[in-house]
């Protein structure tokens, strides 16, 4: 038998200690999503399914509730703001990357550069600038809709476009930008309109538009600073009427806050659920998206 | 005022830089036009002047006239898309769009542009397309493969005959072969030439003797300006220009 050389020795030092930097730097996230699903799953799994549709208990109580009118809020905001927000994040990516007029490119660097700015704003702030610009309005508004009020559905959604859209922005038109001049000059010289150009542009670049449309809405649901200030919190159903639009509503994220903090047991149990929620709806975003993605690459593998 | 092309002291700046410094062309219906010179001199922005794709750089400033098949190109009046269903082009680096198909390549232009009115119609004019490029008997059976799986050359017919499908009234080749090997060069140089009974095909090259194989004229540009232009055969024996010679002669350039 041979003895191993200091050079096979050293590799399997190195290698050791890369791997357990690697288990080192992976244990807290495993510990996190495991505490998440072992304290929230049960929660879950105890008060299936009434704890999907049920709305909380009273504090101390010895039953949990649910936390339906919390899933309802995030579903209502997500799906609102990403239906606002995506149409706005992509027309102004198309517009200001396939910009040729002067005040065009103009308009392009300025949007660019209040993107940037608005990426570095704390979401807190961004909430607080809504209920602001949302309060000041409130009297003038009231003449028209009697039922408007800064705390709000409303509030909550374009707080929750503030943030995400210009994830989005910038995403999409990076992309366009980093389109290689041959390929744009191909489209274009086939007589394409701006707007068929972009379109066969966009469809070149499926995988960079669903990539940032699948964190843009993460984004949203994991959001919770921007919600404190504008969509508030709301622990019941809102009544389906005319001013739905205008009432608080509740979301998962601002549940998990609130319920946490609260110090009742039951309550703390629902924060717990609604933890497990929030990561189990992250996951499948995040699973959808990868699949999308392999599609794709699976259709792009025979070009090199 | 009866050509293909027309262009009346043109200047053309790109960032506050002078590239073409009053250009006059008249390019005839029906032959092979080739425009030659060292690399530099403002062939390539010639060209993409007379379409309009010049649109898509930033800084550019454009002066002077260019009329392609009666129309007053940069007339406030004129869509630029309008101009460049007209003139197809063909680009130096090879570039079908590469996430497409074959077949979905040649069918964008008349897709994106209405040309056909059923899938039928759709079909034979890619068809038609592919066999004026002579690539058809190599694609026929993989119409639906990427168009990125084809060789070099291929990859070149494939923009010839994306730009036939769209039946432009002139072809625009901007260095079309010099990505390519000598045999691929010579497909591509055979089928210039039968091209010409169709469109007119205004060809840029910086190699002299790609211009004196194909062209019926050849203007011979230098630092912005066109020295000399002329039929090939009286530019080749009697150049008029001191430069000219020494370009064809292979003494600079």
């Amino acid at each position: 038998m041979r003895l191993p050389t200091s050079r096979a020795v050293k590799s399997t030092a190195l290698t050791a200690a890369v791997a357990l930097a690697f288990a080192l730097s992976v244990a807290p996230i495993l510990h996190l999503m495991a505490t998440v699903v072992y304290r929230g799953a049960t929660v879950v799994v105890r008060n299936f399914p009434s704890i999907l549709f049920d709305i909380p208990a009273a504090p101390g109580d010895h039953q949990v509730g649910g936390i339906g009118p919390h899933i309802l809020g995030t579903a209502l905001l997500t799906s609102i703001a990403f239906a606002i927000g995506v149409p706005i994040s992509l027309l102004a990516a198309v517009f200001t990357a396939e910009a040729i007029r002067r005040w065009e490119r103009m308009v392009g660097r300025w949007t660019r550069l209040l993107v940037h700015m608005m990426l570095e704003f704390p979401t807190i702030v961004i909430g607080l600038a809504v209920y602001g610009v949302m309060a000041s309005i409130t009297p003038f508004v009231r003449a028209f809709v009697p039922g408007f009020r800064p705390f709000s559905l409303l509030s909550g959604v374009v707080a929750l476009v503030l943030v995400a859209a210009p994830y989005m922005y910038l995403q999409i038109e990076d992309g366009l930008k980093s389109v290689p001049q041959h390929v744009r000059e191909a489209i274009y010289s086939l007589g394409a309109s701006r707007f068929v150009a972009s379109l066969v542009l966009l469809r070149y670049l499926k995988s960079t538009v669903y990539a940032a449309l699948s964190i843009a809405l993460a984004r949203m649901v994991s959001e919770t600073a921007a919600l404190f200030f504008t969509a508030f919190g709301s622990n019941v159903y809102p009544p389906l009427d005319t001013d739905s639009l205008f009432r608080p509503v509740g979301s998962l994220t601002l549940a998990v806050y609130t319920f946490g903090l609260s110090g009742y047991e039951n309550w703390i149990e629902l924060s717990w659920a609604a933890s497990f929620m929030l990561l189990l709806l992250c996951l499948t975003l995040f699973g959808l998206t990868k699949l999308l993605l392999r599609g794709e690459r699976r259709g792009l593998r025979g070009l090199r | 005022m009866d050509y293909a092309v027309y262009v009346k002291d043109l200047w053309v700046s790109i960032g506050g830089r002078e590239i073409l410094k009053g250009v006059n062309l008249e390019v005839p219906r029906n032959v092979v036009f080739a425009v030659m010179g060292p690399s530099g001199s403002g062939k390539s922005t010639l060209l993409r002047t007379l379409n309009r794709i010049l649109d898509l750089y930033e800084g550019v400033s454009v002066r002077g006239r260019v009329v392609v098949e009666g129309i007053d190109v940069y007339d406030s009046r004129t869509d630029p898309p309008a101009v460049r269903r007209l003139v197809g082009m063909v680009f130096q680096m090879p570039n079908p769009i590469p996430n497409l198909s074959i077949y979905d390549n040649v069918a964008l232009g008349p897709k994106i542009n209405k040309l056909v009115r059923s899938r039928k119609e759709l079909d034979e004019l890619v068809r038609w397309a592919l066999e004026k490029a002579y690539l058809w008997n190599e694609v026929e059976d993989r119409l639906d493969a990427p168009a990125s799986k084809l060789s070099g050359g291929q990859q070149q017919r494939l923009c010839i005959a994306r730009a036939l499908a769209m039946k432009p009234r002139v072809l625009m080749m901007d260095e079309p072969t010099s990505n390519l090997d000598a045999v691929a060069t010579a497909e591509i140089e055979k089928l210039i030439i039968e091209l010409k009974r169709d469109v007119t095909v205004i060809l840029v090259t910086h190699n002299s003797f790609q211009a004196s194989r194909v062209a019926d004229h050849v203007a011979f540009m230098y630092d912005g300006q066109i020295l000399e232009v002329g039929p090939t055969g009286r530019v080749f024996t009697r150049p008029a220009h001191k430069l000219t010679e020494r370009y064809i002669t292979g003494k600079f350039g």
